[in-house]
């Protein structure tokens, strides 16, 4: 079986010191075999880099209910960078825990930069369920386009 | 539905019907494409609920370089001004100003302030690109037609090129190619609060006009609404969902202006600041003798970042070409000279 959908997730981290910084992630998930979804898309994480094309896992599983997301990029100096968290719902708060996303941003030597918090947006609910729908939406079009221009900007390294 | 909606004069037609209780505007903003310096031109029309009619033509000159502004206002009967045309084309003599409002238009005048005169005699071109494309911020016909809000708001020249010569008390500028816009509005009376912003970027053929507003319906206040609309080249995104206020991002300060919004357009950040920067305060006379009061300033610095829903993130900025105005209730101590 492979499904497909896509989503996004905003939010703030905080660095160990100065302000929280904005930090959001919007990827295409698909597979689902075993539980486990490849991630591709855009990833913007404050001043660590603007905006950068991303891979990554989803894990589903059951017991415990978790759904845990590893997504990996590479920072405005090259250096690996991994933002992963996992969401945890349950029974008495399956909104929240389906829409909140506790985040850690890491450094490739598994340092800590910063923790902090992405969300799911309900008002984007009806596009995120038309985005599991077997023919592309649009959300799927608008996120392949936006990957591949992004990733054609830091190929010619226009700003 | 638009079927069912009265039809649209053309965008610069005059809307005033000669009865009372109406306010409309035509006006133009010419930035230098380097220096601070910027012109604008205003010819309205103010409708009291009592007493006659009366067209007032408006000259402000800010000079960025000098920390200064000329600004001078004339007021008249409204039947000793002209406005003729079906808007397409519209002849407009207010006050010692002149406007041949078209495409490939021109306007001239001399206006004689308390700190001495100026004259200008000016043309300009509509440029080719998309982004000249006439614009409403509005989503949807009906708020241009329909009864709320009361004011209404069209640009319909977006990016205009200024040339010609501009005589001030202290010299004289030559103008070439300057950027510049031409907006038109009008309704039964000025928005109740706003602040309002616009941009040329001519290096990107990019675009942005915006505002966020409070609206006074039947005696209640409305939350703060925010509207956007970006040109890049062939490409429109519009930030106008205005149901979502909750996912708005507005932050009116004194002489500044940011603004967050979403939309299925993808993402914007725009942020204004006109402090340090010359300004003025104008008096916006409503039909109900309520005076408003407009602090305008014409060289605001801009920084507009876009992140599409389909492509990469593009951010613009200028240094001093924004035009920003914040239409408020009071009158600000630090401008005593109300224009």
């Amino acid at each position: 079986m492979n499904i497909a959908f896509v989503e996004t997730m905003r939010g703030f981290v905080t660095p160990k010191s100065g302000p929280s910084v904005a930090v959001d992630f919007n990827v295409r998930a698909s597979g689902g075999a075993g539980g486990r979804f490849t991630l591709t898309g855009v990833v913007h994480a404050g001043p660590w880099i603007d905006e950068t094309t991303c891979e990554g896992t989803l894990h589903l599983s059951a017991m415990p209910a978790r759904l845990a997301y590893d997504v990996h990029f590479k920072g405005v100096n090259g250096q690996a960078l991994r933002l992963h968290g996992a969401k945890h719902p349950g029974l008495f708060s399956p909104v929240k825990g389906m829409t909140v996303l506790p985040i850690s941003l890491s450094d490739d030597s598994g340092a800590v930069l910063a923790h902090g918090e992405l969300r799911f947006d309900l008002t984007e609910l009806p596009g995120f369920l038309a985005s599991w729908l077997p023919r592309q939406s649009r959300a799927h079009r608008q996120l392949e386009a936006r990957r591949v221009a992004v990733a054609r900007q830091q190929l010619l390294g226009a700003s | 539905m638009s079927s069912f909606l009265p039809p649209e004069p053309w965008d610069n037609a005059l809307r005033y019907a000669r009865k009372p209780g109406h306010v409309e505007s035509y006006f133009f903003r010419a930035n230098h494409p380097t220096r601070p310096l910027a012109l604008w031109l205003k010819a309205t029309v103010l409708a009291p609920l009592h007493g006659p009619a009366v067209a007032e033509g408006w000259f402000i000159w800010f000079d960025g370089e000098r920390g200064t502004t000329f600004a001078h206002k004339h007021t008249q009967p409204f039947s000793a001004a002209s406005f003729s045309g079906d808007g397409t084309a519209m002849a407009i003599e207010v006050a010692g100003l002149s406007f041949d409002l078209r495409a490939s238009g021109s306007a001239k005048g001399t206006v004689t302030g308390p700190t001495g005169t100026a004259r200008f005699d000016l043309s300009w071109t509509k440029g080719d690109s998309p982004i000249a494309a006439p614009l409403s911020i509005y989503p949807w016909r009906v708020l241009r037609t329909g009864p709320i809000p009361r004011s209404k708001v069209l640009t319909p020249f977006p990016s205009l090129r200024f040339s010609g010569r501009v005589e001030l008390p202290w010299g004289t500028e030559t103008l070439t190619d300057w950027p510049a816009s031409q907006g038109h509005n009008w309704g039964k009376e000025h928005h109740f609060e706003y602040a309002w912003g616009q941009c040329l970027f001519p290096e990107h053929d990019a675009f942005l006009e915006g505002g966020s507003g409070r609206l006074h319906v039947a005696g209640l206040t409305s939350p703060r609404l925010s509207l956007l609309v970006v040109r890049k080249g062939a490409r429109t995104y519009r930030f106008d969902t205005l149901i979502d206020v909750w996912r708005q991002r507005a932050e009116v300060a004194t002489d500044r202006w940011s603004l967050g919004l979403r939309s299925s357009d993808g993402e914007v950040s725009l942020e204004m600041d006109a402090s340090q920067r010359p300004m003025v305060c104008l008096g916006y006379d409503n039909p109900n003798d309520r005076r408003s009061y407009c602090f305008n300033s014409k060289l605001a610095a801009v920084k507009l970042t876009v992140r599409p829903s389909d492509g990469a993130t593009f951010t613009l900025n200028s240094p001093h070409g924004g035009a920003l105005e914040f239409l408020r209730r009071d009158p600000d101590p630090r401008f005593p000279n109300v224009v």
